[in-house]
């Protein structure tokens, strides 16, 4: 077992920056999430930390040793590829007992081990056939399996659910989730998808632009997220951001207003002057009702999502903006329909417009 | 989609079959009809059974061309081999001035056979040969190729190496590329060195390729005409002679057709005889990839 800690890690292709200074501790036995959008640095961070890719800058420390020039298999890690990357020539049983043999473990003991981890993941089954023969789920078990028999400290994630569908992508992160905690080891999992990342995680890092955006537990993130960036990016449906003008701050409350919303006084933040700024509102947050405690939001409704459980409202607000609300239950609205929905002041969160260069006025 | 029965997909198959019935199914039937008989020019055939075969196969200049042809096949196409797989994996290790190595080695495919020869001939001239002549600047021993059997061997080996190194290479370097990279990255991870790797991934992903590469250069090295005929004529004293150059000699010198007919076809059971255990081979790695 082993704690990981990066210190000012960077990575440069060419002079093209990459990952542009990352710190970061992980405690022994952590499950954490690298999350971000294609192309912010999740899965060259994770390589690096495999030692598949060179760190350009920085130091990792892997169980208190400094690991930036050790060779993978040196690193006591494990990782398991999205593509799965199974020798084709090799038996299942071969795959997860590859890393063994080359070691030259003793056969009866290697056995032992590929049987063991065959168990756990309940493919014993499978043992003497080619990755040819198995189903996608299959595969991706197998993939796990030669991590597992390598008896890693360390297990690193890229993406490993991507190939399945969403049936199977479930019951797979169950499966990750149980693996964990029965394990009881470290595990970096890198995503995409937010759903894997809030059920999975003890902590989440969400990165953009090779830069950590914040770092914390999925709930903080959801709850607290430190800008624009990171509350856009957990939580589904998206995030809605209204630009509004902040009129007068005092004793850590904004007075803020726009067509069709407010004024109303919410929690300043990062706020410190008057002027420009944005509303972040969860689509779960709007209600479509008007107590005297919350702020009214007046619109049309553009589009309707009925899900049985819950209803995604897609309004135009007066100012010409959209947003969506999410509502528990079947809602009977019809398309066109005049609405006003509200928000609690204590469920919004206000950012510096400076956060959302290119303002999204317009939601997803 | 409308249902085809066999009658009705003959007539469309009929032109190929025909073409293939024409220009290789009916010569190859008389050749073995050949085989048995006596034929020169303004003669009747006339069967001798046997015969044609036998006096090929006690004819010292045969066993010598067929010993002849089994050491190149032997020695260039496996020699041929190494170097196509070191070419192949040197280009895809992301080594420098890759795109002048792949000309390098692919351009002896772009020279007709006879320039190729006759290119080779001046180089290795033993009077004014550019390599000769290096040869000799560097103090080393020249290839005597004119008049020393031996190395007239050498330089056939050399020379048929050289003109089909293309052929295998482009085979082995296709399929190093169709491996995918995360293969070798997940056995590093799993602890491989870069000469595990080989031995334990790209050999065995490779071999149904590089049989198949064999397989095709046993067949043609099998044939090699060309090369032998036109660099040393199976001289000095057909001591360099192969077997497809023995054929020529018996159909078109003596004008012996039925004995070139069962050298023809000695040459066939010989080729198959030699490919067979990769024949074998190819079968199993199929089977097994299943």
């Amino acid at each position: 077992m082993a704690d990981l800690r990066l210190t000012g890690v960077k990575k440069d292709y060419g002079g093209h920056s990459v990952i542009k200074g990352v710190d970061l501790e992980i405690r022994d036995g952590e499950f954490v999430v690298f999350v971000g959008p294609s192309g912010c640095g999740k899965s060259t961070l994770l390589r690096m930390i495999a030692g598949l890719e060179e760190i350009s800058d920085g130091t990792l420390d892997i169980g208190g040793k400094r690991a930036n020039d050790l060779s993978p298999r040196d690193r006591g890690i494990a990782m398991v590829f999205q593509s799965y990357a199974l020798y084709p020539h090799l038996t299942v049983a071969e795959n997860m007992g590859f890393g063994l043999s080359l070691r030259k473990t003793p056969r009866a003991e290697a056995t032992a081990r590929v049987a063991r981890a065959a168990e756990i993941l309940q493919i014993t089954h499978l043992l003497d056939r080619k990755p040819s023969q198995l189903s996608g789920g299959q595969r991706q078990r197998v993939a796990i399996g030669r991590a597992i028999v390598r008896e890693p400290s360390v297990f690193l994630f890229d993406e490993p659910l991507s190939n399945l569908d969403a049936a199977l992508r479930m019951d797979m992160r169950m499966e990750i989730a149980r693996l964990h905690r029965d394990l009881g080891a470290t595990m970096i999992y890198v995503t995409h998808d937010q759903v894997e990342a809030m059920t999975l995680a003890d902590r989440i890092v969400v990165l953009n632009g090779g830069i950590v955006q914040q770092v914390g537990r999925p709930i903080d993130l959801f709850r607290d997220p430190c800008n624009a960036f990171v509350a856009g990016f957990i939580g589904s449906p998206r995030m809605n951001f209204l630009p509004v003008t902040v009129d007068s701050l005092s004793g850590g409350m904004a007075q803020v207003s726009a067509a069709g919303v407010g004024p109303v006084a919410v929690a300043a933040g990062r706020i410190t002057m008057p002027g420009p700024a944005i509303l972040s509102i969860r689509p779960q947050a709007l209600k479509p009702d008007q107590a005297a405690d919350r702020s009214p939001l007046h619109g049309h409704v553009v589009l309707l999502e009925r899900m049985g459980t819950e209803t995604v409202v897609n309004l135009r607000l007066h100012s010409g903006q959209s947003v969506l609300a999410v509502v528990p239950g079947d809602l009977e609205l019809q398309p066109g329909q005049d609405i006003t929905f509200s928000f609690a002041p204590a469920d919004v969160r206000l950012f510096p417009a400076s956060d959302l260069p290119d303002q999204p006025g317009t939601p997803h | 989609m409308r249902k085809t029965t066999f009658l009705g997909v003959i007539p469309l198959l009929a032109p190929v079959q025909l073409l293939l019935l024409c220009v290789v199914i009916l010569p190859a039937l008389y050749v073995v009809w050949l085989s048995f008989h006596l034929s020169s020019f303004g003669q009747a055939p006339e069967f001798v059974g046997w015969q044609n075969y036998l006096r090929v196969l006690s004819d010292p200049a045969f066993r010598s061309a067929m010993w002849n042809t089994v050491i190149i096949v032997v020695v260039a196409v496996h020699l041929e081999m190494l170097v196509a797989l070191g070419m192949a994996l040197l280009c895809n290790s992301g080594v420098k001035f890759r795109r002048f190595l792949l000309v390098a080695v692919l351009a002896p495919y772009a020279v007709s056979e006879v320039v190729a020869v006759a290119m080779w001939r001046f180089l290795f001239d033993l009077d004014i040969g550019p390599v000769t002549l290096a040869l000799q600047a560097l103090g080393l021993p020249v290839l005597e190729w004119s008049y020393e059997p031996s190395h007239a061997m050498i330089m056939i080996i050399l020379l048929t190496i050289w003109m089909h190194l293309p052929f295998t290479f482009v085979i082995l370097y296709a399929a190093r590329l169709a491996m995918p990279a995360d293969l070798y990255e997940a056995a590093r991870i799993d602890g491989a060195t870069r000469l595990q790797c080989f031995w334990r991934v790209t050999l065995p992903l490779m071999g149904p390729a590089i049989i198949v590469a064999l397989l095709f250069r046993y067949i043609f090295a099998f044939r090699m005409f060309s090369e032998v005929w036109l660099l040393t004529g199976g001289g000095p004293a057909r001591s360099t002679e192969v077997v497809a150059v023995y054929l020529y000699q018996e159909a078109f010198s003596y004008n012996a057709f039925g004995t070139a007919s069962a050298t023809a076809l000695l040459m066939v059971i010989a080729s198959l005889v030699l490919a067979s255990g990769y024949i074998w081979l190819l079968r199993r790695q199929v089977k097994n990839a299943r």
